[in-house]
């Protein structure tokens, strides 16, 4: 599979202090990829240091097939963390002006930019001054400017942070659109079920560094499962780190560990003859790897 | 991709060009300007007649004048329109109040002997500032004179003088530059085109200080950067705010080929005021060398400011040598080749303002005024050059504080 992004060894340092410590990800063409972190790890800086934003310290960064950073911009889409647009100039000025500057003609980028505020649901703003819209729309203005010239990548940093529901929605559709085209979308972010619910393959980096990156279920099945649920009509006494599932009749999860196999838990039901309707193994969350991960990396590097 | 870049910079010169003369601030100083010109040209004579004074020999008056003469030193005097003899005090006072006369002098019987003479005047203002008095010296030299001298005589008492000036140079040679009047009437379009240059300038670079502050302020940048180079950026920026420069200078050129003959007709110590064409070659010519200088450390302190407002305290300090030449126009106009004229001329940031006030002081050192332009440009085209490594720099300093050695790390990190 050729890869939308590859980046080797990328390092980034301000003075003293490295913000991206030797990270290594590559993105397949066509993919929705989720570049995850807590706050501060280093995400906005990994992107803008791989988009030419900024300068690397250190390592490699190829887009497309192999092209640097400046021949690839003009087929890749950029929405950054930090928002903001002519605040002076009327919403389709402004995406007629960056829609040139991305290779369209007059014509077409005000066509293009129309047509997307239409799909936003800002077609009757497109007169406004951008001063004069809410925060919300201001963002889905930026993200239609990022859309307008039909990017083969597209790189959002933080999309749906300060974004209502509806409008979160309707960005994952217009992704959704965008992935069926052909592009490749990466989206950074620290609210994990987006990442569940769009992306297969997914990297994490804490403190600076890469600390996971892969297919996001293999990552899951790698780690084992760590708790399972057994529906019965009657449970044991004595069993550690039962929970009880509110709402939800006869079920209980256990937390497996060291001191609780599955083979324990089935052993007890068996010795007590109380008969399962159910037993289900079940992979660690996301947000258990997350915060598992986050806080192993935090205690290493102290 | 330079095919991209050059197509970029055409397209960043057209939004800023446009989005320039759209803006409120620019419409109302270009069209500000050449009201005021179009103001002194034909509205204030018509709202004060007594506006600009005349003595070049005539003894016309230009506003009526009372007298009263116990003293028969003008019993002999011809008739001068608008000069009013009258008899009786009261009368006089009487012609003040009711405006037919700005003002009323009373010769006492012992003037000759004293030159004492007594002014009625009516309403504020200062008597030195009133004409009317000079033009009662006037009258009182013709009728002093009138009986012993000639008109052409009393012509000249009134007016001694029309110098013609000669130049000698350092071999010798001696050359007719005209009158004084041509002299005046020769300085005075450079020294309005010193101040056209300076506000023009100021105005364009300004703009491209707030234009990249703002875009700094507000995050446009890093779309702007994720789409094409920074030299791009600025060199559209600097050629499509430097154009609407030109277009207003060109406006105000154009008002001022039409009020500048105008106002020269109202003093009558001048010849026409005439624009040499060379002169206009070399106004735009400094214009653009000027504006690439300010423009392009303006754009550099904007994108190393983290804010407009700390951006527009430090530009000041790059301002304000530019109006040092319009300050010291008293030393520079008549020593056009002095140290102090011939050292502004070759820094960059006075050149422009500097060149011209020693245009308008006629200097003899041409092809200095020449070089001064040429060094000017190559400064213009390096300060282009690095306003683009500051502004790619610059993007490193978000939130920053700036400094002069964080804006040096920047600057290496960006290399």
């Amino acid at each position: 599979m050729p890869y939308a992004l590859e980046i080797e060894g990328l390092t980034k340092r301000f003075g003293n202090k490295t913000v991206v410590d030797d990270i290594s990800f590559s993105v397949e063409e066509g993919e929705v990829f989720g570049f995850l972190g807590p706050n501060g790890s280093g995400k906005t800086t990994t992107i803008r240091t791989a988009l030419g934003i900024l300068r690397q310290d250190a390592g490699e960064v190829r887009f497309l097939g192999g092209l640097n950073a400046e021949d690839a911009m003009p087929r890749v889409g950029y929405l950054p963390e930090e928002r903001g647009l002519l605040r002076k100039e009327k919403v389709s000025s402004v995406l007629r002006y960056l829609g040139r500057l991305r290779g369209l003609s007059k014509a077409e980028a005000l066509d293009r930019g129309l047509e997307l505020l239409h799909r936003v649901g800002l077609y009757e703003h497109r007169d406004k001054k951008v001063e004069g819209l809410s925060r919300g729309m201001t963002q889905l203005v930026q993200f239609v400017a990022s859309l307008i010239h039909s990017p083969e990548l597209i790189i959002l940093d933080e999309p749906f942070s300060g974004l209502d529901p509806l409008n979160v929605q309707l960005m994952k559709e217009m992704l959704a659109v965008e992935q069926a085209r052909g592009a490749t979308v990466i989206f950074s972010t620290h609210v994990l079920s987006d990442v569940e619910e769009m992306s297969e393959r997914v990297a994490l980096i804490a403190d600076s560094r890469l600390i996971l990156f892969g297919d996001l279920h293999e990552i899951r099945v790698s780690r084992g499962a760590n708790a399972a649920v057994v529906e019965a009509p009657s449970h044991p006494d004595g069993l550690p780190g039962a929970q009880k599932q509110a709402g939800r009749g006869g079920q209980i999860e256990y937390r497996l560990s060291d001191e609780l196999t599955p083979e324990m838990i089935l052993n007890a039901y068996a010795s007590a003859g109380i008969v399962l309707s159910r037993f289900e193994q079940v992979l660690p969350s996301l947000n258990d790897i997350f915060i598992e991960e986050v806080s192993n990396a935090r205690q290493k590097n102290g | 991709m330079p095919g991209k870049k050059t197509a970029d910079a055409r397209i960043i010169f057209e939004e800023e060009f446009s989005r320039q003369i759209r803006r409120t601030g620019w419409r109302v100083f270009t069209v500000g300007v050449p009201v005021l010109m179009l103001f002194f040209a034909f509205i204030l004579p018509v709202l004060g007649d007594t506006f600009f004074s005349d003595n070049d020999g005539s003894a016309d008056l230009a506003e009526a004048i009372g007298f009263i003469d116990h003293s028969d030193v003008t019993e002999d005097l011809e008739p001068i329109p608008g000069l009013i003899r009258i008899e009786d005090l009261a009368d006089g006072r009487l012609a003040l109040v009711d405006g037919d006369i700005k003002s009323l002098f009373v010769i006492p019987n012992d003037y000759v002997s004293t030159g004492e003479v007594d002014w009625y005047r009516k309403g504020s203002g200062l008597a030195s500032e009133d004409s009317t008095g000079d033009a009662f010296h006037n009258v009182l030299r013709i009728a002093i004179a009138d009986d012993a001298l000639t008109d052409d005589q009393i012509a000249r008492v009134i007016s001694p003088a029309s110098y013609t000036l000669f130049k000698v140079d350092e071999l010798g040679q001696t050359d007719s530059s005209g009158s004084l009047k041509d002299e005046v009437a020769k300085a005075a379009p450079a020294f309005i085109f010193a101040m056209m240059l300076m506000m023009s300038i100021f105005v364009g670079s300004g703009s491209l200080l707030q234009s990249v502050t703002e875009e700094k302020e507000n995050r446009m940048v890093e779309m702007l950067v994720t789409s094409t180079s920074p030299m791009s950026i600025m060199v559209g920026k600097v050629l499509g705010l430097g154009a609407a420069g030109l277009l207003q200078i060109a406006i105000w050129l154009t008002v001022a080929a039409i009020s500048v003959p105008q106002i020269s007709n109202q003093f009558s110590g001048l010849s026409s005021l005439s624009v040499e064409p060379d002169l206009i070659v070399l106004m735009i010519a400094f214009y653009f060398a000027g504006y690439f200088v300010f423009a392009a450390l303006m754009a550099s302190i904007g994108a190393a400011s983290t804010s407009v407002r700390e951006a527009s305290q430090i530009s000041a300090i790059v301002l304000v040598p530019a109006v040092i030449p319009i300050y010291a126009s008293a030393l520079i106009i008549p020593n056009p080749d002095g140290m102090l004229a011939r050292v502004l001329t070759f820094f960059p940031l006075t050149s422009p303002t500097a060149s011209m006030m020693r245009i308008a002081g006629d200097t003899d050192r041409m092809y200095e005024v020449v070089l001064g332009l040429v060094v000017t440009a190559f400064a213009g085209m390096f300060l282009l050059w690095l306003s683009a490594r500051v502004f790619r720099a610059g993007l490193l300093l978000y939130g920053q504080r700036m400094s002069i050695r964080s804006v040096w790390g920047a600057l290496r990190q960006s290399g």
